[in-house]
């Protein structure tokens, strides 16, 4: 009787194991697409007379922006099925479902006299739910482009869950005439080529500008004296000053600070060049590396605790860390080719940097520590990244062969998809992102 | 000469003497066939052959001579038919009416004693079918009211409508022009936005779900029967409570064959086509995992919720969450392609996204 009972109890037992289900249905998916997501942006609604035609190019810029990201994808308006007539109203989802929006975008404009209203809604269209709360934005008529990157850039963080990038500009070397007697003049424009302006005149050559963590300074390098020298420029005032003119010395690649009271510089003395640190409002530089070799484009890490430079000082050119109060430098890239020009990312994970490696330039990126290095382009010439304020997209100089060869501005995501070049009038050269203002 | 040789030569010479004289060595003649013959004349073996010869074809035939046919045209008659002499039918006579019967004589009969008692039926037996009659309408389902209960008044034209009433609030010019959006005045929908007249109104004639099938009585919960009475053993009674324990307990899966690998990859594949991953976000460094219901259709029913995550900071996880929600939402479309007939083993899913394989490296 109980042998029966055990072989019972026993075939119960196997009995429930064959059938069992573990809970749910468990599943692991590791593989996904990479695609731009496809969003919705109808011309926002007009809801003062004479706002028509600022509702329609804040609705095409705001666009712009997404698109251009490479991360979205807009569906054109004659695709539509539901038509935004009023802000206030509700979203009929399934319209935008139908046509596979995953996003929708919908905005209101306010004129009054010179002062501008925008009010906008982001939704997700298959949760059926909106992204946030929608957010209203004052200004004046003359700053709507601004305003409309500034609803971008919200709308880029709420899908990404990440700064944007749109609201900033870039200053750069503009290039005029042939390429033996080149003019060279910083400007400074919107990051989508916009509003550009000069901010020098082309009597002495420039070089390398770099914004200051407020946007409001410029640290370039100017050869007016004859010999290279380190200025900081007011953007609003267009005023300068010279920032180091020790006599018998050359300063050139200044970099700011995190805080901005400070500025890394290389400064040449007796054929030497090192790594020098010094006050914004002037003083004594001090001295960070002491080699033989030349140590020059130094770059803080976001928390200013590191500096990332390149150095000849192994034989070849290569990229070095060391603590920001100076110290033992130590060496991160060690592939083929020569490295140059590193600039740590403001995410802080990642160092972009310009190689040359047989004949051929490439921008690319590595970890701090010098690991897992990703090439992202690859032409005659690429040199000088810079970082966007999100540390999402890198933009550098291209410039092509021959004698009538030009300087460009690109910018690249950094995973290396959406390489294009940034529309700027005439040569470029040299960028520097700004901060999101 | 030794004996030895007369004996030799005496027992050669006996056998060569028997051989000679036969002794012994006579045998009988084989046996052989006789054929019998039997002699015939020349009359009769010429007959023979005339019966085995082919017979002779006819060569002589008469051909058969043609009529002759004659030239002249024969005369025809245009004279027409003298009309038949049709006899005229006789006429009959009248029949004349029958006569009226004489019913003087006829009697009213006395009615008959009927009785209003009804008769008694028997009662059907228990076996006999009968025919449920089938219900000519259907009810019709009013998910809710065309027409407000009582008249309200319209709404402010710049309310919301929506399933929370608030008051208005007016902006803070102070907080700057990235001030929050002030909130709208909204109150909840009096009636249908949408004004269909009956006759295009929709019903429902079919019901959009089944209902799930109630389990066999006793077949989970079922107590199994005490068979023995006290008077049983204490170890047969131990026996019988761990037995009846094991099936009294409820199951903690459900019944039926669980989903084969390549059902569960369906449902993989399905997801994944719609999972977008930002390889160059921050997101791509999160690991979340959600959990929702599907309905019998194998849409989703219930709310996604993430469960668990791994890496990344609360943004992150956020937009890596957003991204699974809208894969699984986005794919379903008509419902997910599961066989039916093991719902209970689908009907709750958890899915982990985990991108580490597409991560930039």
């Amino acid at each position: 009787m109980r042998l029966l009972a055990i072989l019972l109890m026993g075939l119960t037992v196997l009995g429930q194991m064959s059938y069992a289900q573990s809970g749910p249905l468990r599943i692991e998916i590791t593989d996904g697409v990479v695609e731009p997501l496809p969003y919705a942006v109808p011309d926002f609604v007009a809801e003062s007379a004479g706002a028509d035609k600022l509702a329609a190019d804040l609705s095409r810029v705001i666009a712009a922006d997404l698109s251009g990201t490479g991360l979205f994808r807009e569906i054109p308006a004659k695709a539509h099925i539901s038509q935004i007539t009023n802000f206030a109203s509700p979203v009929q989802y399934s319209d935008w479902k139908a046509i596979n929006a995953q996003a929708l975008i919908t905005g209101a404009v306010t004129v009054s006299g010179d002062s501008l209203e925008v009010k906008f809604r982001v939704y997700d269209v298959f949760a059926g739910q909106e992204l946030g709360n929608g957010l209203r934005f004052k200004g004046t008529t003359d700053g709507w482009r601004r305003m409309a990157h500034k609803v971008a850039d919200a709308v880029y963080s709420r899908i990404t869950g990440e700064g944007g990038y749109f609201d900033s500009r870039v200053v750069f070397v503009s290039e005029t005439g042939p390429k033996n007697d080149r003019r060279k003049r910083l400007a400074v424009m919107d990051y989508d080529g916009a509003n550009l302006q000069y901010l020098t005149d082309s009597n002495a050559i420039v070089l390398a500008p770099r914004f200051s963590p407020s946007g409001d300074r410029v640290l370039y390098t100017s050869y007016e004296t004859g010999f290279p020298r380190v200025f900081v420029l007011d953007v609003g005032s267009v005023k300068r000053k010279v920032l180091q003119d020790q006599e018998g010395t050359m300063s050139f690649a200044p970099r700011f600070s995190p805080d901005g009271n400070s500025v890394l510089m290389s400064i040449t003395q007796n054929g030497n060049t090192d790594i020098y640190s010094m006050p914004i409002n002037g003083g004594q530089p001090r001295r960070l590396t002491s080699s033989p070799s030349i140590d020059t484009a130094p770059s803080y890490s976001p928390d200013g605790k590191q500096i990332v430079f390149e150095s000849d000082r192994s034989g070849n050119q290569q990229l070095y860390v060391m603590p920001a109060s100076g110290g033992e430098p130590k060496r991160i890239s060690f592939g083929q080719g020569r490295y140059g020009t590193p600039v740590w990312s403001p995410r802080g994970d990642l160092i972009a940097f310009t190689k040359q490696n047989k004949g051929r330039f490439h921008i690319g990126v590595m970890r701090t520590d010098g690991s897992e290095e990703r090439l992202l382009t690859a032409s005659f010439l690429d040199e000088g990244p810079t970082w966007a304020p999100n540390g999402r997209v890198i933009m550098f100089t291209r410039e092509t062969q021959g004698s009538d060869g030009s300087a460009s501005l690109y910018s690249v995501d950094v995973s290396g998809r959406n390489l294009k070049k940034v529309p700027v009038q005439g040569g470029a050269s040299d960028p520097a992102w700004s901060p999101l203002q | 000469m030794h004996i030895g040789h007369y004996i030799s030569g005496v027992a050669h010479a006996s056998v060569i003497g028997l051989a000679l004289f036969g002794v012994g060595f006579h045998s009988d003649p084989p046996p052989f066939e006789v054929a019998g013959v039997s002699v015939i004349s020349t009359a009769e073996y010429e007959a023979a052959l005339a019966a085995e010869r082919a017979p002779s074809t006819a060569t002589d035939v008469e051909v058969p001579v043609a009529p002759t046919v004659s030239d002249d045209v024969p005369n025809l008659s245009s004279e027409t038919d003298a009309a038949p002499e049709l006899e005229t039918p006789r006429t009959t006579d009248a029949v004349t009416p029958d006569e009226q019967p004489d019913v003087s004589d006829l009697t009213t009969p006395e009615p008959a004693d009927v009785t209003d008692t009804a008769p008694t039926l028997t009662p059907p037996g228990e076996e006999m079918a009968v025919l449920i009659p089938r219900e000519t309408t259907r009810p019709m389902v009013r998910p809710s009211e065309r027409v407000a209960p009582e008249p309200v008044a319209q709404p402010d034209p710049d309310t919301v409508i929506d399933d929370v009433t608030q008051e208005a609030t007016t902006p803070d010019d102070s907080a700057g022009e990235t001030a929050e959006d002030p909130k709208e005045a909204t109150a909840p929908e009096a009636a249908s936005t949408e004004i269909v007249t009956e006759a295009k109104e929709q019903v429902a004639l079919a019901p959009k779900t089944s209902i799930r099938p109630v389990l066999r009585p006793g077949s989970r919960s079922a107590q199994r029967p005490q068979t023995n009475s006290g008077s049983a053993s204490s170890a047969a009674s131990s026996t019988d409570a761990a037995v009846a324990s094991v099936l009294s307990e409820e199951p903690a899966a459900p019944s039926g064959p669980p989903l084969t690998q390549g059902e569960k990859d369906s449902m993989r594949i399905s997801v994944q086509n719609c999972w977008v991953v930002d390889v160059g976000g921050q997101s791509s460094n999160v690991t979340v995992t959600v959990k929702f219901e599907l309905d019998r259709e194998g849409k989703v029913a219930s709310a996604i919720e993430m469960i668990d995550s791994e890496g990344g900071d609360a943004k992150a996880v956020d937009t890596a969450f957003q991204s699974a929600r809208r894969a699984i939402l986005r794919c379903q479309k008509g419902g997910y392609k599961l066989p039916i007939e093991k719902y209970d083993h689908w009907r709750e899913v958890e899915i982990t996204f985990n991108p580490e394989k597409m991560r930039l490296k």
